[in-house]
């Protein structure tokens, strides 16, 4: 509706948002524009052979990984083509190395 | 404060920075490199600036080359028009190695450097506003009279690289850092520390009617890493120069783990 913000749901391959669904069952809701601009968001994060349209279930990426990931896209979408600073994005040790482990197909 | 990055060859046991240099080759240099080049125009708003060099410097090609007079006793140098403060940057130098002669140094330097002296010196990196590579003794130079400074690139046995007639100049404002490549291979970062300044292409030169030439390559903007150098790095980063070699034993794919070691 007009005079509250709502996310629109994420079913249907126009909507404005999508959702990640992690190993350990987390729910991550991302705007489609931030994680496609990834290019092969699809082949990060989905399992060998399941791929919904909006619904992924990352059957290999636990929340920590994904979440960190989501967070990535903000990112990435936000200081790309931009003339600010472009600040520091933190990852935790052990995460970096969640991050190698799972993500061999990410889009360099 | 820039510093040098390398330590010195001196030693003759390889350390763990010889065993794993670090040739993390700024991200975005093989894009650069690979992209159409830019044009003359480009090339010459790039190029030498006939009004910020020695006095002895004749700016020939619209910035394309200089000549240095051969004054006696006189060390001459020249900045380029642009400076960078931000993103990728990389430029060739073509310098014909018979007309190096005692001290011929080519690298970086804010526009406070001076670029003349009355005896014959490696001028650029003899101060706190320019870094340098001695391309003829392949010394890195920065606040430095030449005693003491470190080899570049570092050799376990401390052998000298021959420096070609051209050399590319790898300026990476968004890391800080100044690297040089030879013939296609990037030697690894020879200064840090160097964000937050506005940075000239320069050399410094003693050899009577030496032409140094200039050709920019081009320049990239900084972008955000992508998520996996991000990982590579914080790992880098948690196991310290010294734990590199032990990147065999983390539970990593071989592909992965090759690419931990920028391999």
């Amino acid at each position: 509706g007009e005079g509250e913000k709502t996310y629109g749901g994420c079913e249907g391959s126009a909507t404005m948002y999508i959702k990640l669904v992690s190993s350990d069952g987390h729910e991550f809701i991302v705007k489609r524009e931030h994680a496609l601009t990834l290019g092969t968001r699809k082949a990060m994060l989905s399992g060998p052979g399941q791929l919904a349209e909006n619904k992924t279930n990352e059957g290999e990426i636990p929340s920590c990984v994904l979440s960190k990931a989501c967070t990535y896209f903000t990112y990435k979408f936000c200081y790309t083509n931009s003339s600010t600073v472009i600040p520091e994005f933190p990852i935790a040790p052990e995460t970096a190395l969640e991050l190698l482990m799972t993500t061999t197909f990410l889009d360099r | 404060m820039g510093q040098t990055a390398l330590a010195g060859g001196s030693s003759s046991t390889p350390t763990p920075q010889t065993l794993y240099p670090d040739l993390s080759c700024p991200e975005g240099l093989e894009e650069l490199l690979s992209a159409p080049p830019p044009d003359l125009g480009a090339q010459q708003r790039h190029g030498w600036n006939p009004k910020d060099c020695s006095e002895n410097i004749e700016v020939k090609e619209g910035g394309l080359c200089f000549e240095r007079r051969p004054v006696a006793q006189s060390t001459d140098g020249a900045r380029g028009k642009k400076g960078y403060s931000r993103g990728l940057h990389a430029w060739e130098i073509c310098w014909p190695r018979e007309q190096r002669g005692t001290h011929a140094v080519v690298g970086v330097a804010t526009a406070l450097a001076p670029l003349q002296a009355d005896h014959y010196a490696a001028l650029l990196g003899s101060n706190s506003e320019s870094w340098g590579w001695d391309i003829g003794r392949g010394k890195l130079y920065h606040q430095s009279k030449g005693p003491g400074a470190p080899q570049y690139p570092a050799r376990p046995h401390g052998e000298q690289l021959e420096v070609p007639e051209r050399l590319l100049v790898v300026l990476d404002m968004e890391e800080g850092t100044l690297g040089y490549a030879i013939g296609g291979t990037y030697l690894g970062p020879a200064f840090r520390g160097l964000k937050g300044r506005t940075l000239y292409p320069a050399v410094s030169a003693v050899w009577g009617q030496c032409q140094v030439r200039i050709r920019y390559l081009g320049g990239r903007r900084a972008e955000p890493h992508s998520l996996l150098h991000l990982s590579r790095l914080c790992v880098r980063h948690a196991l310290g120069d010294t734990r590199l070699g032990q990147v065999s034993a983390l539970p990593l794919p071989p592909a992965m783990k090759r690419y931990l070691l920028y391999q």
